[in-house]
């Protein structure tokens, strides 16, 4: 009993620092590459050798070459430089949607699941109708309506349901748990029970959650995009990137490979961290423990 | 049992019926004149004009929800503005060969994606696990409009054995499903890797129940305890899973559709959105939504008869 | 193939865990005859699970043999290869566990979980169909299984808990095994179930000839079936004996402890309790009628499809009094309303009808907020104590919540954790822990105390020392006795163990499907009940006297086997 007590407290004094064994050597890999996936992001500018839309008119189309490390697109433009701005574009689509989808789900599942009865209902039959259309199609209808620049609210408007089922299954759980009855007997309102015992039991499942899903919505905003109803040109948006690539697919295949590439390492790092955040946040859920 | 499909079944109506409700109003959440959203700054007043009568924009709200819904029930949703052929019609042609390819790449990653989970759940922390859990990550973050151009580079250049262009000729089996094999493929790589994940968990997760441990005591072959007592536990929720993926091979065929050239949903509210034509694209989202929510109801009714316990009004949501 | 069955010689069992090996079993030595019961007992940690998965060869991967041998007519299983393993698991050795829902398949029929094991025999290869069949279905009539031919086709969460355990047993007996591994049969039972189980097993011990060795927590239970006891603490069998030699005559410092721990060692309550009869003094609860329904839970469109709903009558109908200053004890089985009825008075459970006053004052129609202020005065403790405390709160946040909720200013929160934490008999330096970093007994006493922070008249405790080993268990009830001394409170038991409050209530009513069916002071129910479910009750509850439960079993097993005459 000591020393498992022991074990315990030590885990919750270090594990920002990549300490915990839980990460796991793929784990503390992953957080690293997602580090430097960020700041790639914010110091773009800084990092890219041209500008992102610098035309080179007699060097298009060109493999990789000392000037142009990663070779030229349809109109000569540093394919290195435009990767880098992508990564920027990304996550600053993914991030603001996550968020959007996160607030919205966290409002709808915290009053479906605490409240119950008809708001339940309701809230329920209003996801219910939103998940019975695959993301992409839903997106893709909104989007020819209200256009490119909503893309946003479109991206998150697709992940709402997502986290309102997971918040409202976990404030049902808790609700009929031993200790929020016991709060109820203390004579404890709705709102302290509400925010301040059932919340926090909901949040580590909601950041995994997010993390996981971030991958997914850059996913989508490149699909989107590369299906003309995203990012719009001249915008390095990867998915604009194999857009055009496609195009040209036959005169260079470096555009798309170099998007492609950026786009699987971002998800896939960011995926594998968002997995090793769930084993250090939970450390009873370890049946993926294995596969890292 | 009855009891819960006719449960799972209105439920579906319900839905199904919310579904009609939003896309007949998702023009109105847009701020501005609904005729003008739909077809741009530059359309004609001629075209505005039949625009607005075929959608009903100049009733009220709740007239265009019972007219699109009579209309939804009467086969008719009205004449495509550009080319004076029935909507229906025009959705009706190609929905065949997106549900297809769907369902293909549905089987090919149940049939590829189960093994794959059995065999690295009956090892866990094995080199033959790892590598397939990090294939299976791998394949499930590299998305179908990605892996279809890889693909399509390597077989339409280096590699010439299948065609890479348009659905084949569906009057010849053979053809069209040479036609099907690589976007197939494609779509099904997602959810190879999402299968093995699910039935690698479920399965570990099984066989450290009680009840394999008790039937392990009762001296029964390893294949028996694996196969007969884990691997139904293990496939029940699996099964319910499948719903959402064909939701998910749906969406993912619109790329596919659209890099392979091939004729379906996805090529179809493509170019409809090009060409601002909306009601076709409407008709071709509630095609979409309202297979994706039937996909649903038959994972359900099949998750329900693979484990009893659910028929006691529980929903496995 | 004379002499013992079973012979484990020096066995050391190791865990290995990140801070190194953990030896759960250090050293053990004992037999078992043909046709013996011999109980293994102890307290959790004690082992004694470990020992039985050992026995079994049913270890986990993070745990192996480190030293000794296990041998089974002469064999060491130790030798065995995974193939003659199987072989001994399906015919010689078998073993029953303790939780019947989960040790059985939930997707298969409890037939095809008979027939498939059955259908790998090598004895039974060639045989048809209908011959296992019939062989499974004397097996199910043997253990008690009504109408089993039909009930092959059921799956198990359509039986009830016995039903479940009778099913296990069958597995286990399918195959006339020499040794049954029994680790905590009866343990998630109701008591009447726990007594018809425990027959069932002797009574197939007579008929069968089979070995049992007896896993337990439980001091009554071994007096129950056992014939030899072995005592295990931390690893070690302190104690061997003849099971009236352990009772009578304990010969080891930590046996007397178990013992003079057992409720059942407690002197019954005795005195006349200052109100010898409901309302002689003034009452804090009044219930008249008391009725609690719930309504079968149906989605909008369920509720269309059936026409009637399922009601179930959890309090039907209740009539009580109780009294500033006496404690209280509702005694029944799961299911027969005690929980939901202490629930109630305290307003966590909305009434269906009937009249419920509390101080005085009727209650039923009280608003919110009118409610929320009187929890200052009534409290709960909660049979899951661990569960029944914030999990992502330490401790002393969760002692002064309570203040805070009630606007209640305190002026030094420090010494006023610590002051709640000394009255329970807890140290200062548990303050800061999370509610999973303390142990059953602690939280226990964390939730009294936080149940106690505002001054409470009457306290409802559901089942108090339920799940906790007996000595922990006995530090509560001490706990509680002198507690009900120092603050006078009116005090509530919930349990379904008669013994657990004999020094302690003052009175008893006896629950049975929602009503109350006799009370009583505590003296009475227990040496001279009258009403036929509460002797049943009584006569169900074990305690640690072997001469006693013997002479109980054998007036019960006569009468079992007049109705299962035994097969040709």
């Amino acid at each position: 009993m000591a020393q498992q007590v022991q074990a315990s407290e030590t885990r919750r004094v270090n594990w920002i620092p990549l300490a915990d064994p839980n990460w796991g050597t793929g784990g503390r890999i992953a957080a690293v590459m997602v580090a430097a996936i960020v700041l790639v992001a914010i110091f773009a500018p800084l990092l890219a050798p041209y500008p992102y839309d610098a035309q080179d008119i007699p060097n298009r189309l060109q493999g990789p070459s000392q000037e142009y490390l990663l070779g030229t697109d349809q109109f000569g433009r540093d394919l290195l430089s435009r990767v880098i701005y992508g990564t920027r574009i990304a996550l600053t689509t993914a991030l603001p949607a996550i968020g959007l989808a996160l607030g919205a789900g966290l409002v709808l599942g915290l009053l479906a699941g605490y409240l119950g009865g008809a708001i339940d209902t309701v809230i329920v039959l209003i996801l219910d109708t939103l998940q019975a259309f695959p993301g992409v199609i839903l997106a893709l209808a909104i989007l020819a309506l209200a256009g490119p620049s909503s893309l946003v609210y479109v991206l998150g408007l697709t992940f709402i349901p997502g986290y309102a089922r997971v918040i409202r299954a976990q404030v049902l759980s808790a609700r009929s748990q031993p200790y929020v009855q016991a709060q109820r007997g203390l004579g404890a309102g709705h709102l302290r029970i509400l925010f301040g015992h059932i919340f926090p039991n909901v949040v580590a499942p909601v950041i995994v959650l997010a993390a996981m899903d971030i991958p997914s919505v850059i996913t989508l905003e490149a699909g989107l995009s590369f299906l003309g109803m995203g990012v719009p040109p001249p915008s390095p948006s990867w998915g604009v990137m194999l857009s055009e690539g496609f195009q040209y697919m036959r005169q260079s295949p470096w555009q798309i490979i170099w998007a492609g590439a950026a786009l699987v390492v971002t998800t896939l790092s960011i995926t594998l961290f968002g997995e090793a955040l769930r084993r250090v946040l939970d450390p009873r859920s370890s049946n993926e423990r294995g596969g890292a | 049992m009855l009891a819960y499909i006719t449960q799972r079944l209105l439920s579906t109506v319900v839905v199904c019926i919310l579904i009609v409700v939003f896309l007949s109003l998702l023009v109105h959440f847009v701020p501005g004149d609904p005729a003008t959203i739909i077809l741009g700054p530059r359309a004609t007043p001629e075209l505005i004009q039949r625009v607005t009568e075929s959608m009903d924009l100049d009733k009220s709200p709740v007239m265009q929800i019972v007219s699109f819904f009579g209309g939804l029930l009467r086969g008719d949703l009205g004449t495509d503005v550009f080319t004076n052929r029935p909507i229906v019609d025009i959705v009706m042609s190609v929905l065949p060969h997106t549900v297809i390819l769907a369902l293909a790449s549905l089987l090919l990653a149940a049939l590829v994606g189960v093994p794959l989970g059995v065999l690295s759940a009956v090892r866990p922390g094995s080199w033959a696990d790892r590598i397939l859990s990090l294939v299976s990550v791998t394949f499930v973050t590299i998305p179908p409009y990605l892996s279809g151009l890889l693909l399509l580079m390597l077989f339409s250049g280096t590699l010439r054995w299948l065609p890479t262009f348009g659905a084949g000729d569906p009057s010849q089996p053979l053809d069209y499903l040479r036609h099907m094999i690589l976007p197939a493929v494609v779509l099904a790589l997602t959810w190879i890797g999402y299968i093995a994940r699910l039935v690698r968990g479920n399965l570990i997760e099984v066989l450290s129940q009680d009840h394999i441990r008790a039937a392990r005591a009762q001296g029964l072959k390893r294949r028996t305890l694996l196969y007969r007592y884990a691997l139904p536990n293990a496939l029940a929720p699996t099964v319910a899973i499948l719903g959402v993926a064909l939701g998910g091979l749906m969406a993912g065929a619109v790329f596919v559709e659209i890099i392979f050239s091939r004729p379906g949903l996805g090529t179809l509210i493509t170019e409809s959105i090009q060409t601002r034509n909306y009601p076709v694209v409407r008709a071709a989202t509630l095609a979409a939504a309202l297979l994706f929510v039937l996909a649903n109801f038959l994972a359900d009714i099949a998750n329900a008869a693979l484990d009893p316990r659910i028929q006691l009004g529980k929903r496995a949501s | 193939m004379s002499g013992e069955l079973l012979r484990v010689t020096d066995l050391r069992v190791a865990y290995h865990t990140p801070a190194g090996p953990f030896v759960a079993v250090k050293g053990a030595n004992f037999e078992v005859g043909p046709g013996e019961i011999v109980g293994v007992v102890g307290e959790s940690g004690s082992g004694k699970s470990t020992l039985a998965s050992t026995v079994m060869g049913l270890l986990g991967s993070n745990a192996s043999i480190s030293g000794g041998t296990v041998e089974y007519r002469g064999t060491d299983l130790a030798g065995l290869d995974p193939e003659e393993m199987r072989r001994l698991w399906g015919n010689e050795i078998a073993m029953i566990f303790q939780d019947p829902g989960t040790s059985l398949n939930p997707v298969l029929t409890i037939g095809r979980q008979l027939l498939t094991p059955l259908r790998q025999r090598e004895e039974m290869r060639g045989q048809p169909d209908r011959v296992l069949r019939e062989r499974v279905i004397r097996i199910l009539d043997r253990v008690g299984l009504p109408d089993p031919e039909r009930r092959l086709n059921s799956y198990p969460h359509e039986f009830s808990g016995g039903m479940r355990q009778r099913v296990m047993i069958a597995m286990a007996l399918l195959s006339n095994p020499g040794l049954l591994i029994a680790d905590e049969p009866v343990s998630a039972l109701d008591v009447t179930l726990k007594k018809q189980i425990n027959e069932l097993l002797l009574g197939l011990r007579e008929e069968l000839g089979t070995a049992i060795l007896y896993i337990t927590h439980d001091l009554g239970v071994v007096a129950q079936v056992c014939d030899r006891v072995l005592v295990m603490n931390e690893g070690e069998i302190v104690e061997t004996g003849d099971v009236v030699q352990i009772f009578e005559d304990p010969q080891h410092p930590y046996t007397r402890k178990l013992l003079a721990a057992s409720p059942a060692a407690r002197p019954l309550r005795r005195e006349q309790p200052t109100t010898a009869r409901e309302g002689d003094r003034e009452p804090i609860v009044e219930a008249r009628e008391l009725r609690v329904y719930f309504r079968e839970r149906t989605s909008p469109i369920g509720r269309l499809l059936r026409r009637q709903e399922r009601v179930v009558k959890a309090v039907d109908g209740v009539d009580i009094t109780i009294d500033e200053g006496e404690i209280v004890a509702l005694v029944g089985e799961s299911g027969s309303g005690k929980t939901t009825l202490g629930r109630t008075i305290l307003r966590l459970q909305e009434e269906t009808g009937g009249e419920l006053r509390v101080a005085g004052q009727e209650i039923t129609e009280l608003p919110g907020g009118e409610v929320r202020k009187l929890r200052a005065r009534m409290q709960m403790i909660f049979q899951d104590a661990v569960a029944s405390l914030s999990p992502r709160r330490r401790v002393r946040y969760l002692l002064l919540e309570p203040f805070t909720i009630h606007d209640v200013k305190v002026d030094d929160p420090d010494a006023k954790v610590r002051e709640l934490l000394e009255m329970v008999d807890l140290g200062g330096e548990l303050a800061n822990r999370y509610p999973h970093e303390l142990s059953g007994g602690q939280a226990r006493r964390v939730g009294i105390a936080r149940a106690l922070a505002l001054n409470p008249r009457l306290l409802v405790a559901d089942e108090p020392t339920a799940g906790l080993d007996v000595s922990v268990g006995s530090g509560i009830v001490d706990l509680l006795s002198s507690l009900r001394e120092r603050l006078g409170l009116t005090l509530i038991l919930i349990t379904h163990d008669l013994n657990s409050i004999r020094d302690m209530a003052d009175r008893v009513a006896v629950m049975n499907g929602g009503r109350i069916v006799e009370r009583g002071t505590t003296a009475q129910i227990l040496e001279n009940p009258q009403h036929p479910y509460t002797r049943e009750l009584i006569n169900a509850v074990t305690i640690p006297d072997p001469r006693l439960m013997r002479e109980r079993i054998r007036a019960a097993t006569g009468r079992f086997e007049d109705n299962h005459p035994k097969e040709n």
